[in-house]
């Protein structure tokens, strides 16, 4: 589904991701660990087409296409859909007219027609009660005034709603209290197909006891360092990142 | 090339011929109630002339292009037809429907239905005639003619236009829209609309107005308008301007309020030119409460200028002010918005705030609060912004297959809604959005 080869990645002139490569198919979930500014929400952000970041060299193919060369909004109809570290508030525009709008974009790049009301709203009851999101946030501007917990929730939300084909999550269990934990693993796991795949960012093992992976990737310094099942988040759990750093210092030596 | 005080100079006598030519062919017709006081008002505009940038309150705006041209008096005979008049209509159910074309009142295509009792709504020399009692304590009392040149050049030239008198206790339950099409056919010509809205005491009404056009060419529409609030009283004042590109306005407007009385007034500026309303409001009465709210998009070579003067001058009262202003092109925005609040004022509360989106280099905005507060127990706060539009929330909207385009008119339209929003005629909400949308299509 995804591949990316060697991707090299700067940022107004950092070179940040510094020679990439994951393989990623279908019905997969990865997870990626890594310490703080290693470099993961920049891969998630290349990945969904930030603007800002000048790729350097390398490829990325997602369901055998160029994603690089698409703009955001098609890698979205595509597929890709990235829950956000920190989700935008976007005063104004309310949760129904926003959802609506990017579920018609995503239906009619699909060859689908566009959903009316009726069918929108018992779609939209139907997930917010996946992820125990009260109705009344459909009359709410996109995340504005919701809790740290809500915006994360929300996330999951729109997750279900557009179906996608590959999600990236970006630390989506930051922030969330051990209920809010559970209610956002347990949307990602019943979304689980042999037709998806999942990208889960986190920092904690915890999150992996609920979104269980069949991979677990180390970035460190912009590269992968390190990939195995689940049992290396286990073993990061109890030592850290500091064994890494020191086989990363030493193999640097060499 | 000519000095602009040699325009300035000729501009003003041009004012002057056209009003000595005017008066000697006996005009306006059937006698005039207002011989006196118009003297008196051309006799201020010859002494005031026309404001210039040097003046602090037109710093940011320059006449010149009115100034420059010499438009004439006599609006064009212009035709309508029903089908046409349909267009600009909003409302669908029975409504009081005033229709100027050129700025002239036409009673014909006018809709009037049935007043309850002590109902005026009538042509403004004809009430001079018929209701010389209840006009006659008002008009010209509050607007500054006296200062202010294009309030005295109304004045002088003021015939067409509307008086409106509520008696107590009437709750005009239609909405009253002043349907304003500009049809110049080519002539350049000048407009003096006078309104005059009385509302008694516990009275309420709407009032919309609305500023269209028929030929895209020049035209001058200088319109001042007198608000009485009476104790209890509250109007709703609802305008959506949307003149020709190449048209000229300068709106004054004074409020006056009485006790426990409440105005809301939301002005949307998308047409003209150059644009200047100058909004003036007395809260004069304890307990009343003023809310004024309002959107303007400047395009291509649009100016448009925004002053308000909301002047607290009794305990208790209330003002609440929201403009916001979307700049592109070379659009030019200016708001000035002043809060004088009289030593006796005390327990205002006055809150005011001017949010602008600039979308491109050449656009400009100029904004400038001012606060005046010489009372000591009172809250006050105001708040100017200038922004780009928000990359992240971009980003947000296109990561979830919005298209580019949609998403810059979704932030735009939600950054424009809360004025919009604030129209409380829930039956014309669809055909304000639509016209709204519209136009922020036509910016991208
Ligand atoms: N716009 C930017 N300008 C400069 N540096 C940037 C920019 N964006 C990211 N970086 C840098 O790139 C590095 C990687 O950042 P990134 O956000 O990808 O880290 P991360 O692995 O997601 O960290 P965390 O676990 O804290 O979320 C950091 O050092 C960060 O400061
Ligand atoms: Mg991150």
């Amino acid at each position: 589904m995804l591949t990316i080869k060697n991707l090299r990645v700067a940022v107004e002139g950092n070179e940040i991701l510094k020679g990439i490569n994951l393989e990623i198919k279908a019905g997969e979930t990865h997870a990626i660990m890594g310490p703080n500014g290693s470099g993961k929400s920049t891969l998630a952000n290349v990945l969904a087409g930030k603007e800002g970041y000048e790729v350097l060299e390398g490829e990325v193919r997602f369901k055998g296409k160029n994603l690089l060369e698409m703009p955001p909004e098609e890698r979205a109809r595509e597929g890709i859909f990235l829950a956000f570290q920190y989700p935008v508030e976007i005063p104004g525009v309310s949760m129904a007219t926003f959802l609506r709008t990017a579920l018609n974009a995503v239906r009619e790049h699909r060859g689908e027609p566009p959903v009316d009301a009726r069918t929108f709203l018992n779609l939209l009851r139907e997930k917010m009660q996946l992820v125990e999101m009260d109705e009344k946030f459909l009359n709410r501007s996109v995340n504005e005034g919701f809790s740290g917990g809500e915006k994360k929730r929300n996330e999951i939300l729109q997750m279900a709603v557009l179906d996608p084909s590959l999600a990236i999550l970006d630390e989506t269990d930051s922030g969330l209290d051990i209920d809010a934990l559970r209610i956002v693993a347990n949307g990602v796991n019943q979304l689980r197909r042999k037709d998806n795949a999942f990208i889960v960012i986190t920092h904690y093992q915890r999150l992996l006891d609920y979104i269980v992976p069949d991979y677990v990737h180390v970035l460190f310094d912009g590269r992968i360092v390190e990939s195995g099942d689940k049992e290396l988040a286990l073993h990061l759990e109890e030592h850290g990142y500091d064994w890494l750093k020191k086989e990363q210092t030493s193999a640097q030596t060499l | 090339m000519k000095t602009a005080q040699k325009e300035y100079q000729e501009a003003k006598e041009w004012y002057l011929k056209l009003f000595q030519q005017w008066r000697s062919q006996g005009q306006p017709p059937n006698g005039d109630p207002l011989s006196a006081l118009r003297e008196n008002a051309i006799k201020r505009f010859a002494e005031l002339g026309f404001p210039h940038i040097r003046m602090e309150e037109w710093k940011y705006t320059s006449v010149e292009p009115i100034v420059r041209r010499r438009f004439s008096l006599e609006a064009p005979p212009a035709q309508v037809d029903a089908e046409t008049l349909a267009r600009f209509r909003y409302f669908e159910q029975t409504s009081i429907v005033l229709v100027f074309l050129n700025g002239r009142f036409q009673p014909e295509w006018s809709v009037i239905p049935r007043l309850p009792q002590g109902v005026i709504i009538s042509d403004l020399l004809q009430a001079f005639k018929q209701h010389e009692a209840l006009i006659k304590p008002h008009f010209a009392r509050y607007l500054a003619y006296k200062d202010e040149a294009f309030a005295a050049l109304n004045t002088a030239f003021a015939w067409q236009g509307i008086f409106v008198y509520l008696p107590s206790n009437i709750v005009l339950e239609q909405p009253i829209h002043l349907l304003n099409l500009a049809h110049p056919g080519g002539q350049e010509f000048a407009a003096n609309p006078r309104y005059l809205f009385v509302l008694g005491a516990n009275s309420q009404a709407t009032i919309l107005e609305t500023h269209n056009f028929l030929n895209d060419s020049a035209y001058f529409y200088n319109q001042a308008s007198e608000i009485v609030l009476q104790d209890g009283a509250r109007l709703q004042h609802i305008k959506i301007q949307d003149d020709s590109r190449q048209s000229f306005r300068v709106t004054t407007t004074r409020v006056v309020q009485k006790n426990n009385s409440h105005y809301h007034a939301v002005s949307i500026d998308l047409g003209g030119l150059l644009v200047r309303n100058n909004l003036t409001v007395d809260l004069d009465g304890e307990n009343s409460e003023s809310h004024l709210y309002g959107f303007y998009l400047a395009t291509e070579r649009q100016h448009i200028d925004n002053h308000t003067n909301i002047n607290h001058l009794k305990p208790y009262c209330d003002s609440n002010e929201m403009y916001k202003g979307i700049l592109t092109d070379r659009g030019r925005g200016v708001f000035s918005g002043t809060i004088y609040v009289h030593r006796n004022a005390q327990k205002t509360n006055a809150f005011q705030s001017n949010k602008n989106l600039l979308l491109s280099k050449e656009a400009e905005i100029d904004t400038k609060p001012q606060l005046k507060i010489f009372a000591d127990d009172v809250k006050c706060s105001h708040g100017a912004t200038i922004g780009q539009l928000d990359e992240d929330a971009l980003f947000y909207l296109r990561q979830r297959g919005i298209e580019e385009t949609e998403a810059h008119v979704m932030l735009r339209y939600a950054f424009a809604a809360d004025v919009f929003d604030k129209i409380g005629l829930p039956e014309i909400k669809e055909k304000l959005d639509n016209l709204l949308k519209e136009r922020l299509e036509k910016t991208l």
